[in-house]
């Protein structure tokens, strides 16, 4: 969490804009919950279709006569003619195929089905007691050289005998008849001086898929059809379908409406407050770094006059016990300053304002002298040695504090974690392209998963071994941004044996 | 003798920064305003100026802004528990060299203070005297010779200067004491064996001869 006054607006400002674009996202989703679209069907009288069917349904059936008349008159012709004219009067009539005159023995398939295969839907053929019609080429087979029939297509004969030795078969094509039939039906639909609806839509067809007129309005047949009316004739089966208009209306349901805006209100109003209470505690929280950084800087003078006194004292005192005692004023003002050092830069953090104040060239060899300084007594009572060694160039551009910061604070790491009778190295080493510092101890190092977890705030692994340990886990991630801040990076080292941490600081 | 003034409203650290650089052989003037600060600075024109800048009256920043109306040179040194960015930069536009964070200690400060009179200019009257192999420049605390140079206290100065211009002389304790430190201070005898020690370790052992039972002498 960060404390400074932009982040603060920056994020009200999110938080505010996220509440009403959700309350927004709740007025529209109501709106279209609450609209309902509703199709009604307007009924107009419809006595005029059944005239219609009845007129046309009248049609077919002449139509279907004439052939069928025609067809017997046909047959007949056949049977008076003569030898060589035959095929002539067939051949003048629709639908008619083929002609077979049998004039010894009929076949007995069709002798015997005579008797059979009159169907009901035929009746008007027989009835003429002339000639029969019959319907399928399964009853009507072929003789057993296959001569008679010539095309397979055809579906219906008509038969005349007048003795039981001599016949003529006329095969009859009756989707020919039908076609003919259809397009005399259309022309006559056409001329219809009956009314036909204003609005909705009608449509006649023959048989399953065959559509003969259409009127209207054709995209109301997407609905089931209001009226339907069939007609079988001989060839086939007429439907007349009728949709009635439809009109569609558009009306919103108030209770989800309402709901909807209570919804959208409840959630303005939470937003509002959540906001408030964000605000509150974002605040608080700032005042709260505000006073521990207030309280840091005041422990500043202080600190000093310690120090400074303890260092005037140091000189003049000639009891051993009392420098020993002044040394550990001096070593605990200087722990003191360190932490009130970490605390403040981590504040400064928080608020973005961690930047080096200034640099120039210092010496790192006496800034590592002043540092180990602090340590020394520490260092000497729990017999930790330390060795230096400074490779290439001493001087280095940098922000003393910083630099001294990280290194004091990975000092007293040794001093806190190393042990006693243990050993530490501070390897500085400047080239053209970087610096580096390096310190290593031979202490119980740090384990591999908590590498990471070092560097975070408030962070400080396994409580067993540091219940011992004061400190509050601000160091190494505070030297880590400092670092950071340096252009550079604080990082944990693999190693064997002890902990190592590495300043690299690039100088491209 | 090098002039240093000290203006800092915290009593305490007047005092102690006052007692540390006494000893070291500095003429301290102190002041506990930035009013004073001003009057004294008319005054003595001191060497370097250690200045705080939250002060009552008149800040540092102002301090710093009419001493640098006056002069251009003297090191000034902003003291103070302020370390923010914005402090320092200020301070170091208004002509301060130098910016010493609170809580320090005396070896940073007294390190800080030797390097701005240091870098101050060489001119041909500084050099003081000779003492042994080395030329001592008291007005820049420094011994030198074609091998190399060492820092020098102002107490120290005063030391050598004593034993340079008594040399083949018997010294005693009492009139080092008396000469360098003063009639009225009054330092332990285990504080001039520490300077001795350090001085030996600067200048050479053989330039620096215990007689027993009396004191010290500088042999030519």
């Amino acid at each position: 969490m960060s404390f400074s006054a932009s982040d603060l607006t920056h994020r009200t400002r999110r938080l505010q804009y996220v509440t009403f674009i959700l309350a927004v996202a709740i007025l529209i989703a109501a709106f279209f919950l609450a609209r309902k679209q509703e199709t009604q069907k307007i009924v107009h009288d419809t006595t005029w279709l059944n005239e219609e069917q009845r007129l046309l349904a009248g049609f077919v059936e002449s139509l279907e006569k004439q052939w069928r008349d025609t067809v017997a008159a046909t047959a007949e012709l056949e049977w008076a003619a003569e030898e060589g004219q035959r095929g002539e009067a067939a051949a003048n009539t629709f639908g008619v195929k083929q002609v077979t005159f049998f004039k010894d023995k009929i076949p007995e398939h069709i002798a015997l089905s005579q008797k059979q295969t009159t169907l009901p839907i035929l009746k008007p053929y027989v009835t003429g007691g002339k000639g029969d019609f019959l319907l399928s080429q399964e009853i009507m087979k072929p003789s057993v050289d296959g001569s008679w029939i010539s095309q397979s297509a055809i579906l219906e004969f008509y038969i005349l005998h007048k003795n039981p030795s001599r016949a003529v078969v006329l095969l009859l094509d009756r989707e020919e008849v039908l076609g003919v039939i259809v397009e005399e039906v259309k022309k006559k639909i056409q001329a219809s001086s009956h009314l036909r609806p204003e609005h909705g839509y009608f449509e006649v067809s023959q048989g399953n898929i065959s559509l003969i007129f259409q009127s209207g309005d054709e995209k109301l047949n997407t609905y089931p059809s209001d009226e339907k009316i069939r007609h079988f004739s001989n060839l086939g089966e007429w439907t007349f379908r009728y949709w009635h208009v439809r009109e569609t209306r558009i009306h919103y349901r108030m209770s989800i409406l309402v709901i909807g805006a209570l919804l959208a209100f409840v959630t303005l109003i939470t937003g509002w407050w959540f906001d408030r209470e964000y605000q509150r505690i974002f605040k608080l929280a700032a005042s709260r770094v505000s006073f521990v950084n207030a309280v840091s800087h005041e422990l500043r003078t202080p600190l000093t006059n310690i120090i400074l006194s303890s260092d005037f004292m140091d000189e003049s005192l000639e009891s051993l016990r009392n420098q020993r005692s002044i040394h550990q004023i001096r070593e605990e003002s200087h722990r003191l300053a360190r932490m009130v050092e970490n605390v403040l830069n981590f504040s400064r953090f928080e608020a973005g304002k961690l930047i080096p104040n200034q640099r120039h060239d210092i010496d790192v060899g006496v800034l590592l002298e002043n540092c180990l300084r602090q340590f020394k007594p520490s260092f000497d009572r729990k017999n930790i040695s330390i060795e230096t060694e400074v490779k290439g160039a001493s001087v280095f551009y940098t922000d003393p504090d910083f630099l001294a910061q990280i290194l004091l604070n990975l000092l007293s790491n040794i001093e806190k974690y190393a042990g006693r009778e243990s050993s530490a190295k501070i390897l500085v080493e400047t080239t053209a392209s970087h610096f580096r510092m390096l310190v290593e101890d031979d202490g119980p190092g740090i384990a591999p998963e908590y590498a990471q977890r070092i560097f975070k705030s408030f962070e400080r692994i396994d409580e067993t071994i540091l219940t011992e340990v004061s400190g509050a886990g601000l160091g190494l991630s505070i030297s880590r941004e400092l670092a950071h801040q340096l252009g550079g990076d604080l990082t944990l080292e693999p190693s064997n044996n002890g902990a190592s941490f590495q300043l690299l600081i690039s100088l491209n | 003798m090098i002039k240093i003034l000290i203006v800092e409203d915290d009593d305490l650290t007047r005092q102690n920064l006052t007692n540390l650089l006494e000893e070291e052989g500095y003429i301290i003037y102190a002041a506990c305003d930035g009013e004073q600060a001003l009057s004294l600075w008319h005054e003595v024109s001191a060497d370097i100026v250690l200045l705080d800048i939250m002060m009552p009256r008149k800040s540092g920043y102002d301090v710093c802004r009419e001493i640098r109306t006056t002069n251009s040179k003297v090191p000034v040194i902003f003291i103070s528990a302020k370390s923010e960015e914005i402090d320092i930069v200020l301070g170091l536009e208004l002509g301060a060299d130098d910016f010493l964070r609170k809580p320090f200690g005396r070896h940073e400060l007294i390190a800080r203070v030797h390097a701005h009179l240091r870098r101050r200019e060489f001119t041909s009257g500084d050099v003081s005297f000779t003492f042994g192999i080395w030329e001592i420049h008291s007005t820049h605390l420094l011994a030198r010779n074609d091998l190399g140079s060492v820092d020098l206290t102002p107490r120290e100065v005063r030391i050598l200067k004593l034993l340079h211009d008594r040399a083949n002389q018997n010294v005693s304790r009492e009139e080092l004491l008396n000469e360098c430190w003063g009639v009225d201070y009054f330092p332990g005898s285990r504080t001039l064996d520490q300077h001795i020690s350090n001085l030996r370790k600067k200048v050479g052992d053989q330039w620096i001869l215990t007689v027993r039972g009396i004191g010290y002498r500088y042999p030519v």
